[in-house]
């Protein structure tokens, strides 16, 4: 990307507001700066016509900016990769994305369940999520295999997850916890599990990057993670490791989605049939670290589904988490682990 | 031009014009968010209500919580500012202790370091379990420990974090007002017998009292306003929850009502501050004219001071930069590297990634536009408040410094209502780079006020009124006669403005968007979970580093010790 495009755009902005060029597009996602740039990187490699721009943020932040764009008619993303395939949905309920119109050799290539009925949006990735722990402080990482682990006293002020109110990446976790073991397992799990969760006195981050390090550091022992950090926090030779919780792994299909009202429309299609073709699909999982949707990209980084289903209970979750289950989630939680630790 | 406007015959030239523009400006920058924050709050459907206070206030446990938090940690802020504060600036202005231009300029520094990046700092070492510090105390004196013996993640350690700002204030003011006092009462207590002791507890503290109550409600009123610090502590204080409100599901109601909160205990704080500093008249011993009072020979006790200012440049300076810049060459967390495995790899990325180097810009950018844009205003603000006797400069004054009382979270949350809201999303300014210049232009006018109108207040009116006789107009005797006596004053505006808003986080993180990240969102994006402590270290590093650099080189051309009256709100 231009820098000096930026400092002009900076002075530019205030005259004539946010122009795009021609050949631009706008893709909003919660990917690290990493991904962005290693996708940003291959995606203009493939495509030079075309020059990608990406805004990150937290999942919850993005959406916020995303209502807010809304309510004042600037909504300037053209491409929206979505945390979840909620906020996917009812962005497509409000006929807000235009369909990417996956071609048939696409349609074989992704599983079924996953795909939009509606050819709307489309799934790109399949983020598992997993317990996090600090080697040095877990005597015997080869015992651990359970959500129950988190419960340990050993890891008492030692418990590290991600923020309901910002981090889309917990509500899966908290989903099978409470709603999907809670159901099967009501005297281990439910909202009872979240209450005794609560006296570890979770530390609670904005974003799993943000825990990775802390569990890297020693400061959290254990925690709950997405699996791209996890895995990368291994491949980049920290001292952690990671497990899928036997009970029940959440694995939260992520979609991708093109804004009908994007001037670049067939560009952020481009894009879009990029993210989910062959390359996207093979760095979805180098890059990131998480699972390709595609059938025949290979899992080089981590394990596929398949094996991770040898060991666990893979749930794969995706319009389960409504807005509302994750308000839901959200405002239970915070009730039940209290304000904050520090309240008077 | 001479209009008349209900019988009165106004004349209306090209000097009223400037006045009247820059005064709508005034209102348009600060009154305009500030009311209509005050607005959204107190009506429901545009009839006026309380419904939104009780709902999204006093009925709710979690505010309540977050008030009470921010309150005690704004009181012990601007408490341990003084107990602190009051020490090292008698002890550098008026004492022999050792090293004092090294304490002065570690006390300075403070105003130069966002506190949320010794927030970060302070998580390595004082984290419960892995920080570093604590982690050597477990080894030398606490082995049967596994956590502590200090917490960072604490109400506590939130208030020990965010005093260097405040004692930066404190420090300020105080040694202000102790080098410029008149030594005539201290020598009469002296010859009449009394000890050291008993001249600084009764003749010298007590003239400078004043001085220091301002430091302390600055003080309060910065501590009230950060956002960092508690954000990266996860520490509910009443900013903390303005930002929860404006994540999904979006609650402008809860938002406003949390920002008018937080305003109404800032404008206590602020109409405090200016009763404190409206009777400094009565204390005529505190004057400009020049004294130089006779430094006091402690005898042991000089070591005393000196401890006290090493200890605090350690606390405040060596240790968090040493961890930053330490960990900003780690190539792994969580595995201490040998030398040769040191790694520049994260400053390679902070001056080559794409999103850190168009923060860069957009700070710059936006620290030299607020400050030019404050300057400007500040010249004709300050002019009308020293030179008019109307009622309207008492006005302007007020209102030009009322953001000493919002935070700046308060202001995005306003700027965010009006630009959302019919008339005004029609100018399409919501994420555009004008909200984040309006909310620095809206929090920094009164730094560059307090400075201009400082340099105005030392010029007689009869070099202009000379001018005038000679025939200039308004303008030229401004450009020929005024700004010369003044760009001292002028350019030292400029600086302090352009400091405050390269770190400025609590304003800016509402209102981020595509293209106007800062190095401050930047930074906490960096940290918070996009790319990792090493590189948000790198980043913090490199700029401090650039922030300190303006800041020395300013203190060499203008030859200012002191940072002059410095209501520093932009970093919070």
């Amino acid at each position: 990307m231009k820098i000096s495009a930026y400092a002009l755009g900076a002075v530019s902005a205030l005259a004539l507001g946010a122009a795009a060029q021609a050949d631009e597009i706008v893709i909003y996602t919660n990917w690290s700066v990493d991904h962005v740039d290693a996708f940003e990187r291959s995606f203009e490699a493939a495509n030079p016509e075309i020059d990608a721009v990406f805004f990150r943020a937290p999942i919850e932040e993005l959406f916020t900016i995303i209502d807010l764009e809304n309510r004042t008619g600037q909504l300037r993303a053209d491409v929206i990769i979505f945390g979840d395939s909620t906020r996917a949905n009812e962005l497509r309920d409000a006929g807000a994305l235009a369909p990417i119109e996956l071609t048939e050799e696409d349609k074989a290539a992704i599983d079924a369940d996953l795909q939009d009925p509606e050819g709307i949006i489309a799934p790109y990735m399949i983020q598992p999520v997993v317990v996090q722990y600090n080697a040095n402080l877990v005597p015997d990482a080869s015992a651990l295999d359970s959500w129950t682990d988190l419960l340990d006293p050993a890891f008492q002020n030692r418990v590290a997850m991600g923020d309901p109110r910002v981090t889309g990446m917990v509500h899966p976790a908290l989903y099978v916890l409470t709603s999907y073991l809670g159901e099967s397992d009501p005297d281990n799990f439910g909202w009872g599990f979240v209450d005794k969760l609560a006296t570890q006195n979770p530390r609670l981050e904005t974003g799993h990057r943000g825990i990775r390090d802390l569990v890297a550091l020693g400061e959290m022992a254990i925690a709950i993670q997405t699996v791209d950090n996890a895995v990368r926090s291994v491949a980049e030779g920290e001292p952690t490791g990671y497990f899928y919780p036997v009970e029940a792994t959440p694995a939260l299909y992520q979609s991708v989605g093109v804004v009908a009202a994007s001037a670049e429309l067939e560009s952020a299609k481009t894009f879009a049939h990029w993210l989910i073709g062959p390359e996207g699909q093979g760095l979805v999982n180098t890059v990131i670290g998480a699972l390709p949707v595609r059938a025949g990209v290979p899992v080089e980084v981590g394990e596929s589904l398949e094996e991770m289903r040898e060991r666990a209970n893979v749930v794969v979750l995706g319009p389960e988490l409504t807005q509302d289950v994750r308000e839901s989630q959200t405002t239970q939680f915070y009730e039940r682990r209290g304000n904050s630790p520090t309240q008077l | 031009m001479t209009f008349p406007v209900f019988g009165l015959k106004l004349s209306f030239g090209a000097r009223e014009a400037v006045w009247a523009a820059t005064i709508a400006l005034t209102l348009y920058f600060i009154a305009l968010p500030v009311g209509y924050l005050f607005y959204s709050a107190f009506t429901v459907d545009g009839v006026p209500s309380l419904a939104n206070l009780w709902d999204f206030f006093f009925s709710d446990p979690r505010m309540l919580t977050a008030a009470r938090n921010s309150l005690v940690f704004a009181v012990s802020v601007a408490l341990v500012s003084v107990l602190v504060g009051v020490p090292l600036a008698f002890g550098v202005s008026r004492t022999d202790m050792a090293w004092k231009e090294l304490v002065r300029t570690t006390v300075l520094v403070a105003i130069i370091t966002p506190p949320f990046l010794r927030a970060m700092a302070y998580i390595l070492l004082f984290g419960p379990n892995a920080g570093q510090i604590n982690v050597l105390l477990r080894s030398w004196f606490f082995p049967g420990m596994t956590s502590g013996p200090f917490n960072v993640y604490s109400l506590e350690g939130l208030i020990l974090l965010s005093t260097p700002i405040g004692i930066a204030q404190v420090f300020i003011l105080t040694s202000t007002a102790l080098s410029q006092m008149d030594p005539a009462l201290e020598e009469a207590a002296r010859t009449s017998g009394a000890k050291i002791g008993t001249t600084i507890a009764r003749i010298t503290l007590p003239i400078c009292r004043n001085a220091i109550l301002a430091g302390a409600l600055m003080s309060f009123a910065i501590a009230l306003s950060l956002y960092g610090t508690p954000h990266l502590l996860g520490i509910d204080v009443v900013t903390t929850q303005i930002r929860a409100a404006l994540l999904m599901p979006v609650n402008f109601e809860a938002a406003a009502v949390l920002s008018t909160v937080i305003t109404a205990i800032g404008l206590v704080a602020l109409v405090a501050y200016r009763q404190a500093t409206a009777n400094a008249s009565r204390f005529q011993t505190v004057t400009g004219k020049g004294f130089r009072p006779a430094v006091m020979r402690l005898g042991p006790w000089r070591h005393a001071f000196t401890a006290l200012g090493v200890v605090y440049g350690i606390l405040s300076f060596v240790l968090p930069y040493g961890a930053l810049v330490a960990i900003s060459f780690f190539p792994t967390l969580g595995v201490i590297p040998a030398w040769h495995e040191l790694t520049f790899s994260h400053y390679f990325y902070v001056f080559t990634s794409d999103s850190t180097l168009r923060a860069i810009l957009n700070s710059l950018f936006l620290a030299t536009a607020s400050a030019t844009v404050c300057v400007l205003m500040s010249v004709v603000i300050g002019y009308i408040i020293v030179r008019s006797r109307s009622r309207l400069a008492g006005l302007l004054d007020y209102v030009a410094i009322l953001p000493l009382a919002l935070s700046g979270i308060a202001v995005a949350v306003g700027l965010i209502l009006i630009y959302s809201s019919q008339p005004f999303v029609q100018l399409r300014l919501y994420g555009t780079h004008w909200m984040l210049l309006i909310a620095y232009i809206a929090l920094m006018l009164p730094v560059a006020l307090r400075s201009v109108q400082t340099a105005l207040m030392q010029i007689g009116p009869e070099l202009e009124e000379a001018a005038r006789v000679a025939g200039a107009n308004w303008f030229q005797s401004m450009l020929a006669i005024v700004m010369p006596l003044i760009k001292q004053g002028v350019g030292y505006a400029w600086v302090l403005v352009f400091l405050g808003v390269i770190p400025e986080l609590s304003a800016s993180i509402l209102l981020r968007q595509l293209g106007n990240d800062t190095v401050a969102t930047i930074l906490l994006d960096l940290w918070g979970g996009a790319g990792g402590f090493q590189r948000a270290a790198a980043l913090g590093t490199a700029t401090f580093l650039m922030v300190a650099l303006v800041f020395f080189i300013t203190r060499k051309l203008t030859g200012r010790d002191a940072f002059g009256v410095v209501e520093s709100k932009g970093n919070a």
